[in-house]
């Protein structure tokens, strides 16, 4: 039987959340066209994460471990992946489109000769053929391009995050677990970790989901911290409400502060005047909410709320 | 050191200064505790042929210390001098830089669209060649509040029966951040290209709504080949004024207003007296002066780049100005520069003082 | 040390136009520009060569109008540019891409292979570890800094919520990260000998010397079947009315329609 893998990526403690999310539509693809759904993890001292990847309904989980695969290296990586491709053979590999596993998935792709389907945001399977379909988006994320891996002896494709859902766990463990190791050389091990620090960063400029705070709050963040709260987003301000110290610098927005890329905005109690409006340019949607009908922000957003936030926010989030 | 000024090397210009510190008592940047710059200890050291330690970039070049010197010492030349000396050294904030990028690649130091340039005339019918050209500038084209007073100065004039024509779309940066960066050899190509597009519209005479603008186009073109006549638009809207072409709509229920001097329309250019004529020509106005007015204006802090930069809230002097402009029960605050209005619109707003900001052109179209 | 940056021209993505009757990507009327991360990655060459000196050259795989851009990348410091430009090698996909580019990099030699992270157009990521695997040598991505003591490369890269420090030894590729510094200005002095003098160096596939079954549209791996437009580029600027109870179920489900997408 053709087997679907999934590549999941191990962290500190766990896995990414990624990899659990490609591994639902993993399983759900698989199983529609009569394939079994395995994952792959690659790397040093994971028993732990493989044992618990084996509640899930996979048919297997393969572990390809090695010293030399203990801190990452693409190199090193994809040749371990590659050789357990020859061996088992699968029609396909499903990745997150994290740094390390888009670099992964890109050598694999090299070695093999695969077909790369980039970052997709919608992912299907042709019954007849096999053939993975995925929505590819590009230029800026308004053009989708559906693409699809020429006939070879594998497809990859990486999944953005945050697009699928995790799968439910299974009754009991029952996938077997193929332990492999690869043909490593030491000289293979190129890339030498130093440091690595993991620290809580305030990087708001790659929030996904954003409620942003003007001078119509007055400098008062309670409905928009609890907004953001309740939708899982990052609470941003305009330049008034960080001069006043309502909120940090590292999360302003505009010309003299942040842009951000995110896919949803809700702008509340800012005018829009153009410093501001430049940090929000490349947002996918934005919502804004504003007593003055003529306030310029409404010419740059898709939804318009003339309104008083402190009335709004509040119903808004009762309905969420 | 390289001469790179038209006036002749900074130690020449300091050679003039007899250490008054008039100039430095004077500077906006030292209207809190401190002194942040010290333009006659720069002067001092150039005298005695030492390196001044400056930050040539804190400077907003609002010509406060000039217009005091009892000698006449050109400061703002000195200044520049340095910017030009960091830039060819690599030590042009970044915020410039990234401007010099989108000047080039978008027309504007923002870097919003070249695409959106000319969307603040939509809905108006202006002509593409006039032997007049309203030049509107960067901010003013892409700032939804302010696209306004480009939209009133071309009612003024239509209604007034000037034929103007506008570039829209195809209307690049004056250059005035290119100049501030302190790079130019960009600056020359740039204001070379201008030059060829504004004689294409068949321009003898050019209208500025920004102060910035007027300086570029009026001060430094004509040593690249620009020979228009060059009028900031409460200049030539006064003219009219005086030949009584001017038409405007007079209503206004007897409101105290005030009216700031930007730096670059005051001091640069000796332009005091023309707004004020044509405020007072609005009937129902009552005109109020603030203190520090005129030739004593205090900087809103935006020029010399500023306007691109972050700045600590207790260090800007806007901040200031506008109180000034409180103090007097004005109702509305008036000027006639897009960068002061923005500075303004900001300041007020968070010491929440309840003012209005205006363009003097608002004022003339009624509000 | 002898760099080389990989450089792509992109369309400025405000100007690309879908067209949903022949379904088709309009580029015809965008201009175009050096593709931002690029611009990173010649000034994270630039800062090397500059500290410990060496030759940077810029390469690109496109249409002749990539020229100019080409030359601005000399006029910012580069000593030498290369062009690939042939119309069989057009419509490549990432596999044919990097294919042809490391030809390339190897027909110039090099230390090290410095790319942006990704482009603005299609963002993949995926040419630069590609690159490096066709050139057998190793690839850190997403370097917000690199530094070159005694023969060693030591480079910051970024990870979710952190950082990690690595080590590696040229040859290797780097692809830098968007934003990781402030790219110099072009040296408008050196333009103008670069637009009069210089002159860059365009191959052909043949001159290059290429397995044909490798490139372009032939040589790729995928192909796209379909393009559909997610969202207009303009604002649609909706205006939302009712009682507050109406406003806030609609947002209420314009917000969750958002999350599940």
């Amino acid at each position: 039987m053709q087997e679907l893998w999934v590549y999941v990526e191990a962290l500190e403690d766990g896995v990414e959340n990624v990899s659990l999310e490609v591994m639902g539509k993993g399983l759900e693809l698989a199983a529609k066209k009569g394939m079994e759904c395995s994952a792959v993890v690659v790397g040093w001292g994971l028993d732990k994460v493989v044992n618990e990847l084996r509640g899930y309904n996979l048919s297997r989980v393969y572990y390809v471990a090695d010293e030399l695969l203990k801190t990452f290296d693409s190199s090193t990586f994809s040749k371990s992946l590659h050789q357990l491709v020859e061996t088992y053979q699968p029609a396909a590999i499903l990745f997150g489109a994290t740094y390390n596993g888009t670099d992964v998935a890109a050598r694999l792709a090299i070695r093999t000769g695969a077909g790369m389907i980039a970052h997709v945001v919608a992912l299907d399977i042709e019954e007849d053929t096999g053939m993975l379909v995925g929505d590819v988006p590009g230029f800026g994320g308004n053009i989708v391009a559906a693409c699809k891996c020429r006939p070879s002896v594998l497809q990859l494709v990486t999944v953005r995050h945050g697009i699928f859902n995790p799968p439910e766990k299974g009754e009991s463990p029952k996938a077997e677990v193929i332990h492999f190791k690869p043909q490593l050389e030491k000289t293979d091990a190129k890339v030498r970790l130093v440091e690595r620090k993991v620290e809580p960063r305030k990087e708001i400029s790659r929030a996904e989901l954003v409620v942003i705070a003007g001078m119509g709050t007055g400098g008062d963040l309670t409905p928009i911290r609890k907004l953001a709260e309740k939708i899982g987003a990052d609470v941003a301000v305009t330049r008034p409400l960080a001069d006043m110290g309502a909120a940090p610098r590292d999360v302003q927005i505009g010309s003299t502060g942040y842009s951000l890329k995110s896919r949803l905005a809700i702008v509340a109690g800012v005018s829009g005047a153009i410093h501001f409006v430049s940090g929000i340019r490349d947002v996918k949607t934005v919502i804004s909410i504003n007593t003055d009908k003529e306030a310029p922000i409404f010419q740059f957003s898709d939804y318009c709320v003339v309104g008083d936030l402190f009335k709004i926010i509040p119903r808004l989030v009762e309905m969420l | 050191m390289e001469t790179v000024l038209n006036n002749g090397e900074p130690v020449g210009i300091a050679s003039l200064c007899f250490q008054c510190g008039a100039c430095t008592a004077n500077c906006p940047l030292n209207i809190n505790d401190g002194t942040r710059m010290n333009p006659r200890k720069i002067l001092r050291k150039l005298q005695l042929g030492l390196k001044p330690d400056v930050d040539p970039f804190m400077c907003m070049m609002c010509m406060a210390c000039e217009w005091v010197c009892p000698r006449g010492v050109k400061i703002l030349d000195v200044i520049r001098y340095f910017r030009v000396e960091a830039y060819r050294a690599n030590r042009t904030p970044e915020k410039l830089v990234q401007a010099l990028w989108n000047i080039y690649e978008e027309g504007n130091p923002w870097g919003y669209p070249s695409k959106d340039r000319g969307k603040w005339s939509s809905g108006l019918q202006i002509r593409e060649r006039a032997k007049t050209l309203l030049y509107v500038g960067c901010i003013t084209s892409y700032d939804i509040r302010l696209q306004k007073i480009a939209r009133n100065i071309v009612r003024l004039l239509t209604d007034s029966g000037v034929e103007v024509a506008v570039l829209g779309g195809r209307e690049r940066c004056c250059g005035d951040t290119i100049y501030n960066a302190g790079e130019t050899d960009f600056l020359e190509e740039l204001i070379e290209d201008n030059i060829k597009q504004f004689k294409e519209t068949d321009a003898e005479t050019i209208i500025t709504v920004s102060p910035h603008c007027n300086n570029m186009i009026k001060n430094v073109y004509p040593r690249y080949g620009g020979d228009f006549e060059v009028f900031h638009y409460t200049e030539y809207l006064n003219n009219l004024l005086e030949v009584g072409k001017l038409q405007i709509p007079q209503r206004y229920n007897g409101e105290k207003v005030t009216y700031h001097d930007p730096c670059y329309l005051g001091r640069y250019m000796n332009i005091f007296e023309e707004p004020r004529k044509l405020l007072e020509h609005v009937k129902g106005i009552e005109l109020v002066e603030m203190k520090l007015n005129k030739a004593v204006s205090l900087c809103c802090g935006g020029g010399g780049g500023h306007i691109l930069f972050e700045s600590k809230p207790d260090e800007r002097p806007s901040n200031i100005r506008v109180r000034q402009a409180a103090e007097t029960c004005a109702k509305t605050l008036v000027t006639s520069c897009p960068y002061c209005i923005i500075n303004f619109e900001d300041s007020v707003k968070m010491q929440k003082l309840g003012m209005q900001v205006a363009d003097l052109t608002e004022i003339l179209s009624g509000l | 040390m002898k760099i080389v940056v990989c450089v792509k021209v992109v369309p400025k993505i405000e100007e690309v136009r879908f067209n949903p009757e022949t379904k088709t990507v309009d580029r015809s009327k965008a201009s175009n520009e050096i593709n931002e991360a690029d611009k990173n990655a010649l000034e994270a060459a630039l800062q090397i060569k500059q500290k410990i000196g060496g030759e940077v050259v810029v390469l690109s795989m496109g249409p002749p109008f990539f020229e100019p851009f080409l030359k601005l990348c000399v006029a910012m410091g580069a000593d030498d540019a290369v062009l690939i430009s042939d119309p069989v090698l057009a419509a490549a996909d990432t596999y044919a891409t990097s294919y042809v580019l490391a030809q390339a990099i190897k027909r110039i030699g090099f230390d090290l292979v410095l790319c942006g992270e990704s482009t603005a157009d299609s963002g993949t990521g995926q040419v630069p570890p590609q690159i490096a695997e066709w050139l057998n040598i190793p690839n850190i991505s997403y370097a917000s800094h690199i530094d070159v003591v005694n023969k060693k490369m030591i480079v910051k890269r970024t990870i979710r919520n952190g950082y990690e420090i690595v080590e590696t030894e040229p040859p290797a590729l780097v692809s830098v990260e968007l934003g990781s510094n402030t790219p110099r200005f072009p040296d408008f002095k050196r333009k103008r000998w670069v637009d009069k003098e210089f002159q860059l160096k365009v191959w052909t596939a043949a001159q290059l010397g290429v397995d044909l079954d490798k490139v372009g549209r032939r040589g790729s791996k995928t192909d796209v079947i379909e393009l559909k437009e997610l969202s207009p580029i303009e604002r649609r600027r909706e205006i939302i009315t009712g009682s507050e109870e109406e406003i806030a179920v609609r947002l209420a489900d314009i917000i969750k329609a958002e999350l599940t997408t």
